[in-house]
């Protein structure tokens, strides 16, 4: 656990933390539930909002450094979540910009960010500040879920 | 009126005892139809042989019944109460002559406990809504190209406009 933090601490000194997700970056969000995909195509449930954290957490896959780092991670993720990863939704982190010009009559200038948050892993990201609108949400879920495979 | 709810907690409670099937007294909620043409055997099945020889021909209220038991149960969405009240009203809708004319939606339940039907089609295409135990929907249509819109209505509103939006999200 020390260990752990001061990794953390280690890696928000040297400005890894703060470093901004670009638009080029590959994401992955791990899917629990045979019901956020289909066949080859992603289901809006895929990215609902998380009702405890009020967002929905990724990974910036593009910045492990190697496919074993990946799987250590998923590996503990899915210990904590304590089921099973059926698939993963792949997206490019320039996807969220696309949304936010989508549908940009609809949300304000500080709605929906995709944002590094490395509390409890490296590399980890959340699409946070969504709109309360739960119609406005489902539109964005489908958006993202339109821009993301199943791998 | 309170409507009936259920935590995830009570139904691995549920689960764990083995129940059997017993959809038409569900958490204190009457269907107010006959499943046993839909379930094999329900009055013997425990919750554990019925998930277990689930398939993809399995009926809406079956398939219902395997998401309340199976769906949402993990560590970060314990919470998830979900809308007993609105699964009457949803059967009741999909198995109208207006939606059930078009394939089966895929079904789900959200994080607040709504149920959730959601057309898929290609090229990033959906049609979707949830509705809560009140009756209320909300709807949205996705297409990448073409019609982005989402509101509110009610189910027992005219709700033929979602025949349009279905065959948009499918077409």
């Amino acid at each position: 656990m020390i260990w752990d933090f001061l990794k953390t601490l280690f890696a928000r000194r040297s400005g890894n933390s703060s470093s901004p997700i670009l638009e080029h970056e590959t994401c992955r969000r791990f899917l629990f539930d045979k019901k956020h995909f289909k066949d080859s195509r992603v289901t809006h449930q895929a990215f609902a909002v998380n009702k405890n954290t009020d967002n929905v957490s990724v990974f910036v896959f593009s910045r492990f450094s190697s496919e074993a780092e990946y799987l250590n991670t998923k590996t503990s993720v899915v210990a904590k979540r304590k089921r099973d990863c059926k698939a993963e939704a792949e997206f490019l982190a320039g996807a969220v910009s696309d949304v936010r010009a989508e549908l940009s009559s609809f949300l304000t200038s500080e709605q929906l960010v995709l944002e590094l948050d490395e509390t409890d892993y490296y590399h980890h990201a959340n699409l946070d500040k969504w709109p309360v609108d739960k119609g406005l949400q489902t539109q964005i879920q489908q958006a993202l879920a339109a821009k993301a495979r199943v791998i | 009126m309170t409507a009936p709810s259920i935590t995830v907690n009570d139904l691995g409670g549920l689960a764990s005892e083995k129940s059997p099937i017993r959809f038409a007294n569900f958490g204190g909620l009457s269907l107010c139809r006959d499943v046993s043409r839909e379930v094999p055997q329900a009055s013997t099945l425990s919750l554990d042989e019925y998930s277990d020889n689930q398939t993809e021909s399995a009926g809406l209220v079956s398939e219902i019944y395997n998401l309340l038991i199976n769906n949402n149960v993990d560590a970060t969405s314990e919470n998830v109460k979900y809308q007993l009240e609105a699964i009457p009203l949803f059967l009741e809708l999909l198995e109208s002559p207006m939606l059930s004319r078009y394939e089966s939606p895929i079904v789900s339940f959200d994080s607040d406990g709504e149920i959730n039907a959601e057309w898929l089609g290609s090229g990033g295409k959906s049609f979707t809504f949830s509705l809560n135990d009140k009756g209320r929907l909300i709807y949205s249509l996705y297409t990448p190209n073409g019609r982005k819109l989402f509101g509110e209505t009610r189910s027992d509103d005219d709700l033929g406009f979602f025949e349009d939006f279905i065959r948009t999200a499918l077409g």
